[in-house]
């Protein structure tokens, strides 16, 4: 390769960048599936899922709590509405009996009690009996009454209820009376009186349906009216609903003589409102929408990023692979082993260069003939790649071939050219061919713009005067003028390519007299001078590829 | 590599102009594998007119590889005749050493 990279060597990372190559390449079986890998950003959406989705399992069950909470408030202040107007309207029905009972203290006469009472029971009255009794030494009998015959005196429990009316100032209570049509009875004896005892019966609605008109300041809630402070069922007043009222529910007694009314209130519609209500479902859907956006959202970020480092991966992989089957393909074609000459010690070297990863196109040939002869061969082609190390692979075997076929030098090269073209090809050639007749110390040098060898002898290292032709590849008619040159005893041939001599800021000259130089040291054996001399000239690390080729006689 | 690297001075300068139809890439730094390609470009550019000649001023040119060589050659495919103005030595040399002063006309 003739070229030269701008960065300052790094003598190990040539190494180094193979080992990852291949570290990449045997963990691609792993990794280069995609896929079969599509899962793998899944945990991080669904953490993002489970988060959102909890925190709105959260938001819901506050708005839930709230909204309950308020719920309940609400009931119970309208419950306690209910209770505090109904205990307004109570004290009517007790004035009623109170001042009834005065006009029979005040004129001891059944007939004018009769007629003073006769509005309020039957009929249009509020009650449905209103009666007036006489207390004696053999208890409570009834003197007269209005409206229907109290229900107390059918069923033969006056006796027990009167022997336990006291003068009081609150009204006596009797209990639900069962009858076809059940009534609540209550007695009014005023403190003080010891004969008189007022008692009224009214009558429960025979279903106890209780309608709560829609215009009522109560008609959000369904309600059910107990005598007593128990929930009994036999105590049932009346109620909106059916009975026992379950779920959620209020309850608030008042006083009612000496009993008392027990009122349960349960809400027929959300009393917050249906925003508050439904704001548990609208916290719900939109959390659930969110969680779920910020999931697909983070998937497919994760998704893109992940098969991004996946190609990523498979880019490096690849660039490896192709850097390793061009390097691959180099070492194949370069002999390690060249073929052992009679009468020569032929030692060679190939360097790849730091730069890249891509391998160049450098090579050297040893093509042993008949009768002592041999050909070498050192060519570089231009460019860097899987490419050019095939375009060398084919100058290599194309020039082995006519070497074989007794091709001279000069004529070798000129068949190099009928196979490349620069315009289709893309790449050029440099190449040098010799033929070595090792009993006559004798080489024919042909040189096609490769830079010269240098011959050294007798401890002095000169250039070979040899005129170059153009390369191969810029034309197919290449003429080019073989140099015959005779050696000395052990002399040694050096030929190589121009990453050995290349250096910044300096012409080639100056690279091939330090080549020349290093050429001259004394060693015992090729081998070393080669190390010598690519320890010397490449003090830092070569940028380029270098292939390098020594030929010493041994005579 | 150079190229890439922002603090440095940029390795390789391009300098496009024209005597008549006939481009003139006159080129200082250094010209290597790293800057060889965009170099490439900025003449296949210059080539849109179909000029039968092509200048290439290449007397500022610190370093040249093989890469420049190729585009030298490159050049060649496209115009009949490119010619290298005042080369430094170091061009000079390397022109004679790879055997194309016959395909590239060289003016000193």
């Amino acid at each position: 390769m003739m070229t030269r990279r701008t960065s300052p060597p790094q003598a190990r990372n040539y190494g180094v960048l193979r080992t990852v190559g291949r570290a990449t390449a045997a963990r691609a079986k792993t990794v280069s599936v995609l896929p079969a890998g599509r899962r793998a950003p899944r945990r991080l959406s669904v953490i993002v899922a489970a988060g959102g989705l909890a925190l709105t399992a959260v938001l819901a069950w506050t708005a839930s709590t709230a909204n309950h909470s308020s719920n309940n408030r609400l009931l119970r202040l309208q419950v306690r509405q209910t209770v505090s107007a109904l205990s307004s309207a109570l004290p009517s029905v007790q004035s009623q009996l109170v001042d009834a009972l005065k006009v029979a203290t005040a004129t001891n006469s059944s007939s004018i009690f009769k007629s003073f009472v006769s509005d309020e029971a039957g009929g249009k009255g509020e009650f449905t009996s209103l009666s007036l009794w006489q207390r004696g030494g053999t208890g409570t009998k009834l003197l007269t009454f209005v409206g229907a015959e109290p229900e107390l005196v059918l069923d033969g429990a006056a006796r027990s209820f009167f022997a336990h009316v006291r003068p009081s100032a609150t009204l006596q209570v009797t209990g639900i009376l069962k009858s076809s049509s059940p009534r609540l009875g209550y007695a009014e004896m005023e403190p003080g009186e010891t004969h008189y005892v007022v008692y009224a019966e009214s009558a429960l609605p025979a279903s106890r349906k209780l309608v709560v008109p829609s215009s009522s300041a109560f008609s959000d809630l369904n309600f059910a009216l107990y005598l007593g402070k128990r929930q009994l069922p036999s105590q049932l007043i009346e109620a909106s609903v059916t009975t026992p009222i379950r779920g959620l529910h209020a309850v608030a007694s008042l006083p009612f003589g000496n009993t008392a009314i027990t009122v349960v209130g349960t809400p027929t519609t959300q009393l917050t409102g249906t925003l508050s209500a439904s704001l548990v479902w609208i916290v719900v859907i939109i959390g659930a929408v969110l969680s779920l956006a910020s999931a697909t959202t983070v998937e497919y970020v994760a998704r893109r990023r992940w098969i991004a480092e996946r190609l990523a991966e498979d880019v490096a992989r690849l660039y490896a692979e192709q850097h390793s089957i061009a390097e691959t393909l180099q070492r194949a074609i370069l002999p390690e082993q060249i073929p052992a000459i009679a009468g020569m010690e032929i030692a060679v070297r190939y360097l790849p260069g730091v730069n890249g990863v891509d391998v160049g196109g450098d090579w050297y040939d040893v093509v042993p003939l008949e009768e002592g002869r041999f050909v070498f061969v050192v060519g570089d082609v231009s460019g860097r790649g899987v490419k050019a190390a095939a375009v060398m692979a084919s100058l290599h075997y194309a020039s082995r071939g006519f070497a074989l076929e007794g091709h001279p030098p000069e004529g070798i090269l000129e068949q190099l050219a009928k196979t490349l073209d620069i315009s289709r090809d893309e790449h050029f050639a440099t190449v040098l061919v010799g033929l070595v007749d090792v009993a006559r110390h004798q080489v024919t040098i042909a040189n096609a713009g490769h830079l010269p060898p240098v011959l050294c002898s007798a401890n002095k290292a000169a250039v070979v005067p040899i005129q170059p032709g153009s390369p191969i590849g810029i034309s197919n008619r290449l003429t080019v003028e073989p140099l015959l040159v005779t050696v000395e005893a052990h002399a040694t041939l050096i030929a190589y390519t121009d990453g050995l001599v290349e250096r910044r800021g300096e012409s080639l000259d100056e690279g091939i007299g330090r080549l020349q130089i290093a050429a001259e040291r004394n060693t015992s054996t090729l081998e070393e001078l080669l190390s010598g001399i690519v320890t010397d000239l490449t003090m830092d690390a070569p940028d380029d590829d270098i292939a390098l080729i020594g030929l010493r006689w041994l005579d | 590599m150079a190229g890439l690297d922002a603090s440095a001075e940029p390795a390789l300068r391009v300098q496009i102009s024209r005597e008549g139809h006939v481009p003139v890439v006159t080129l200082s730094g250094e010209l290597d594998l790293t800057s060889v390609e965009e170099v490439r470009s900025i003449v296949a550019a210059a080539l849109d007119g179909e000029p039968d000649r092509i200048v290439f001023d290449t007397s500022a040119l610190r370093f040249m590889d093989s890469s420049g060589i190729a585009l030298l050659l490159w050049a060649a495919e496209r115009v009949p005749n490119v010619e290298l103005r005042d080369p430094s030595l170091i061009v000079q040399r390397l022109i004679e050493l790879t055997g194309l002063g016959a395909t590239l006309r060289v003016l000193e």
